[in-house]
């Protein structure tokens, strides 16, 4: 397990860091010269303002996000592997790239790019700093095509399903979410109308004090993503997102966080086009199963306001309350219509693991083999939240060995898989191992 | 629509009291603020609800100014955080009047969640409405997401009701 304070020895030392950086910059530079922090291993980097062009940032700095950073329309920010961006907390640190704007994060398995807070290891909490807003020029479900943004900043959407807004590849992003304003909180990372031409594989956000990722329209393909202790929904989409999903965990921490899955396609009209219809296989939520810090994060899954889905392979453990919810006519009429499809799942630990909007649909077969009388052949460790174990101990005590997975599409983004959930059984690879961290402070 | 801008009327006379407050439609306590939302929710009355929030105005000029997002130092436009706080904010109160409009709700109570006290005003989060229904049966609503006192005046906030 790779933790933060492997790759940035010294980070504690976030008292000379915060000084240095008051020390350093002007708002009107964008890229102040490196300074030497003491008990740093790495010269700091402050960056501000606007990214232009392209911009290359290296392993060998540490970047500081101060206040909010834009990538601008026709510029690319490439971050190396093995970087280290710390938001910064007393200016809110966020990174925003604007639609035509790239961010190319590509880390690797030992060398993870990650991004943290500034705060002393100990001391971070969620909401420390901003987090990534990606807008690009996808299209999305609101009437005119576009999120309302106003001056050059924040609109999203468009009508090229396949733009790009980079790739982001082993990246860890962590105690980000902080509010812009009350009642208006970030997201880990906030996909606004981003296209399929990028890419995004090996991602976690941990400790957001929102939502941990939020796909708002477009047609962003995700792969092998993990969201732990969100302090809200884990996976939210809205606006009419259609892309691609596998491979996705969820830890969740009862001491705050709502659903794992909180799924819309538009709140205020429920039947707007295009309709929110992301394919997802493979899934595995770890809810809490007890009470110990707090009475949150008791429910799993929420279909609702008209989304139409793709859900197959899933497991669903813990979550006290409930495992999963339909919920509106408009979002039963997808699944009326044959356009929603769920099945292959089990879901053991909620004291209704299904609710009354689902039964029928596992009843008659609709649903096909969804099981919530067999375990999930989690181990115990799927609830720690230091060390999470997403990886069922075998094959035969995945769901009892009884249920094999539906494959997805050969479509070039979905993998065939021998198993049901996010995670393969053991021996196979534990591909959420190497370059996870879930530190709690 | 005339209970609603009887409401408004009263909220706006009662803004005339001693203790001034630049903000507009306001109320004298959360209560009273909360039964003017209420009933105008139940109306379908967007115009009073709008009246009742934060215009950009005094958001631009009376809470902006104190808020961290300010700080010239964090970059933000304030463009940028209006923007993105209205448009949730309509989105929300647009699902909420279609989630109650027309329904037979009486206000109980209200109960705010934590106060943050800014530089001339406090935000209380999380405003829960204590409604009963025709049968009497009492229930708690999201309808409004924080609400903000200023020189002992209420207003909405936003409508964002982060479910």
């Amino acid at each position: 397990m790779v933790h933060a304070t492997d790759i940035l020895k010294g980070l504690t030392a976030a008292a000379a860091l915060a000084a240095a950086v008051v020390m350093t910059v002007p708002v009107a530079a964008q890229l102040q010269p490196p300074v030497t922090v003491p008990g740093i291993d790495r010269p700091v980097v402050v960056v501000t303002g606007e990214i232009e062009g392209t911009m290359n940032w290296t392993n060998n700095f540490v970047y500081v996000l101060r206040g909010a950073v834009f990538v601008n329309d026709g510029a690319t920010l490439n971050i190396q592997a093995g970087t280290l961006i710390a938001g910064e907390a007393g200016s809110v640190g966020t990174l925003i790239v604007l639609r035509g704007g790239r961010l190319n994060a590509i880390g690797t398995r030992t060398q993870p790019i990650v991004f943290t807070s500034d705060q002393p290891v100990g001391q971070r909490a969620r909401g420390d700093w901003g987090g990534i807003i990606l807008n690009g020029r996808a299209p999305l479900n609101i009437p005119g095509g576009e999120g309302v943004g106003e001056a050059q900043t924040g609109v999203y959407g468009g009508n090229d399903p396949n733009d790009s807004s980079g790739t982001m590849r082993y990246v860890r992003l962590e105690f980000a979410g902080t509010e812009f304003s009350p009642d208006n909180e970030l997201n880990g990372i906030a996909f606004q109308g981003v296209g399929r031409g990028g890419a995004f594989e090996y991602i976690q956000v941990h400790m957001n004090r929102d939502d941990a990722f939020e796909w708002f329209g477009g047609t962003a393909d995700i792969k092998h993503a993990i969201a732990s202790n969100a302090g809200d929904d884990s996976f939210d989409w809205t606006f009419g997102w259609t892309g691609r999903a596998q491979f996705l965990a969820v830890h969740q921490r009862s001491d705050d966080g709502d659903w794992a899955i909180e799924a819309d396609n538009n709140e205020f009209n429920n039947n707007l086009l295009p309709r929110a219809n992301p394919q997802i296989y493979n899934f595995t939520s770890c809810g809490d199963p007890d009470t110990n810090e707090g009475v949150e994060a008791f429910r799993a899954v929420l279909f609702r306001r008209g989304t139409a889905v793709t859900f197959r392979n899933f497991v669903i453990a813990g979550s006290r309350t409930l495992g999963m919810q339909i919920d509106g006519a408009a979002t039963l009429d997808q699944v009326n219509n044959g356009t929603t499809q769920i099945g292959a799942g089990v879901i053991f630990g909620p004291a209704t693991p299904l609710h009354a909007s689902v039964v029928p649909f596992v009843t008659n077969g609709r649903f096909p083999n969804v099981r919530t009388g067999v375990a999930t052949g989690l181990s115990a460790g799927c609830f720690q939240h230091e060390s999470p174990n997403f990886q069922p101990t075998s094959v035969a005590t995945l769901a009892g060995g009884q249920l094999a997975p539906i494959q997805p599409p050969n479509d070039g983004f979905f993998e065939t898989v021998t198993f049901i959930g996010a995670v393969p059984p053991a021996p196979q690879d534990d591909w959420t191992a190497g370059w996870t961290a879930y530190p709690q402070r | 629509m005339w209970r609603s801008a009887l409401l408004l009327a009263l909220l706006t006379l009662t803004g005339c009291t001693p203790a001034p407050s630049p903000l507009q439609h306001t109320a004298d306590a959360p209560v009273p603020l909360a039964q003017a939302v209420l009933i105008a929710v139940l109306a379908g009355d967007q115009a009073t609800l709008a009246s009742l929030a934060l215009s950009e105005q005094e958001f631009r000029d009376h809470i902006w100014p104190s808020l961290p997002a300010a700080r010239p130092e964090r970059n933000l436009p304030f463009s940028y955080v209006w923007g993105d706080l209205h448009q949730k904010s309509e989105t929300g109160l647009r699902a909420t009047i279609d989630r109650l409009r027309g329904q037979a709700l009486t206000l109980v109570d209200v109960r705010l969640g934590e106060a943050t006290v800014y530089d001339g005003y406090t935000v209380h989060r999380d405003a829960v409405f204590v409604v009963r229904s025709a049968g009497g049966v009492t229930d708690d609503l999201r309808v409004c997401g924080s609400m903000v006192e200023q020189n002992g005046r209420w207003k909405v906030f936003s409508y964002v009701v982060d479910d």
